[in-house]
């Protein structure tokens, strides 16, 4: 069974069509590039998926749920945004995962925090905006969950953040589970990925494993995307 | 969970709060230490600094209640809509348990305010001459007025069912006007007012025709007045609270607009 499938989805914002009629199936153990151009539906469609947003038409499953409590407890979601309250320290923020969150490995967490040689006592507004982001990824991927959704990790940090932040996903996601990491910077993210999806204004375009794109077509994924949606 | 929400909620809000609360009891003591001096000694300018600072006082009092209620608003509006969100929505837990927690929070932070004012002066007025003849004052005027126990539990069940509805108004409010794309405080505010205000018009007509029904009959009496208008305005309170709250957890629910 899909951990992750939209039948038909849509999603209306007044007249604009973020999402529209989009059919999607994504299997477990596979790392997915949800692609696309800013404005393309991308963090919509992993809004969707979290129960952030309420399909217009359609539907979207989560391990054949449709998202609510259950669903939640299946989804590990890293959102574009800083979503830690600052006076919170590193130590609360741990509690606070391990309190909601079953699947939370604490010690997987703690140890990886003290890979970056960040202390527990650590207040998130005394860290820098790489950290945080760090922290945030560690926190979602320190959890033994069956589907991760991770919108733009990648987007606001330096080469040398990036690496460390793609090696946590590698090191750390459950071979069982898949993974979804909506971002642009492709060249990055290249190595990672089992299959892509190019979405483009609501609509996706392709949905194909990378091996194909590299054997079949001879170009990388960074190459096929610059040509598909190339500006003119 | 819902437990655990509510943990969470508390220490965060004792966080914000305790200070407060701590900083104004102090003041009480410090303006009772002042009214002591002042007791001790006349001389003008300790008259003036002592009536200044009794006055500040007295502000220091309202502002504690004042800045109770919009710390919880801003909690509010940045745990459920802001982007603390992107984790409060995606814990497992219902957007009933979510709001319901911070309602209890909210109710009771409020509640701790105004118990903490009520603290804050008695303190100030502990052992003060005045204070006594008023207390004794408005014991003979309860008694005066043959209320009973039961008309005071009244008046505090009204206070308390007046908070929770305004608390869930303003709840209502901010969820509807983080609902827009642009302008969410503001819009929160204009359907702050326009909700307080479609209220106020229904709840006046309501006690105006009840006030009229009861003046007609034949066997008016006060102490049965008093009863059935506290039973109207809990009833009323009570429908407006269901109101306020659908409101919340449909935009909640449906129209959820995080950045």
């Amino acid at each position: 069974m899909s951990i992750l499938s939209c039948e038909n989805l849509s999603k209306h914002y007044g007249t604009v069509a973020a999402l529209d009629g989009v059919n999607l199936n994504i299997e477990p153990g596979r790392i997915v590039g949800l692609l696309g151009p800013n404005g393309s539906g991308k963090t919509t469609l992993i809004k969707l998926a979290n129960g952030l947003l309420t399909p217009t038409e359609g539907r979207i499953l989560i391990g054949g749920m449709e998202p609510g409590v259950e669903t939640k407890k299946l989804v590990s979601y890293l959102p574009e945004r800083t979503y830690l309250a600052n006076w919170m320290n590193v130590k609360q923020i741990l509690s606070y995962f391990e309190d909601f969150y079953a699947d939370f490995d604490r010690e997987r967490a703690a140890a990886m925090l003290s890979h970056l040689g960040i202390p527990e006592t650590q207040r998130i507004r005394q860290m820098s905006k790489g950290t945080r982001e760090k922290v945030q990824l560690i926190l979602v991927m320190s959890r033994r969950a069956k589907l991760y959704l991770l919108d733009e990790p990648i987007g606001g940090v330096d080469p040398a953040a990036r690496d460390y932040i793609l090696n946590t996903i590698i090191g750390n996601y459950d071979p069982q589970a898949a993974v979804v990491i909506s971002t642009h910077l492709i060249a990055d993210v290249e190595p990672l990925l089992d299959e892509v999806v190019f979405i483009q204004n609501g609509h996706i375009l392709r949905h194909t494993p990378v091996d194909e794109i590299r054997e079949q077509m001879g170009k990388s994924v960074d190459a096929l995307f610059r040509e598909e949606f190339r500006c003119f | 969970m819902f437990l655990k929400l509510v943990k969470h909620e508390l220490h965060e809000t004792a966080r914000m709060l305790l200070p407060v609360f701590g900083g104004l009891l102090l003041f009480a003591a410090m303006a009772r230490a002042m009214i002591w001096v002042m007791e001790q000694n006349d001389h003008v300018v300790l008259a003036f600094m002592g009536t200044l600072f009794i006055s500040l006082f007295v502000f220091a009092c309202i502002a504690c209640v004042i800045l109770t209620a919009i710390l919880m608003m801003v909690r509010f509006t940045k745990s459920v809509h802001g982007d603390e969100g992107y984790l409060t929505h995606t814990l497992p837990v219902g957007v009933h348990s979510i709001l319901l927690s911070r309602l209890l929070i909210t109710v009771l932070s409020l509640a701790a305010a105004l118990g903490v004012t009520y603290l804050a002066i008695r303190l100030c007025t502990w052992n003060v001459e005045a204070m006594e003849d008023f207390n004794m004052i408005f014991t003979s005027g309860f008694e005066y007025l043959g209320l009973d126990s039961g008309f005071l539990w009244r008046v505090v069940a009204s206070v308390f069912v007046s908070l929770v509805t305004t608390v869930l108004l303003i709840f209502a409010a901010i969820s509807i006007g983080h609902s827009f794309n642009r302008g969410k405080v503001g819009f929160s505010i204009l359907f702050y007012f326009a909700m307080n205000t479609i209220a106020s018009v229904i709840s006046t007509l309501l006690a105006l025709v009840f006030s009229s029904s009861f003046l007609d009959s034949e066997t008016a009496e006060l102490s049965t007045f008093s009863q059935q208008s506290f039973l109207l305005s809990l009833c009323i309170n009570l429908i407006f609270c269901g109101v306020y709250y659908f409101l919340t957890w449909i935009m909640t629910k449906k129209r959820l607009n995080l950045s």
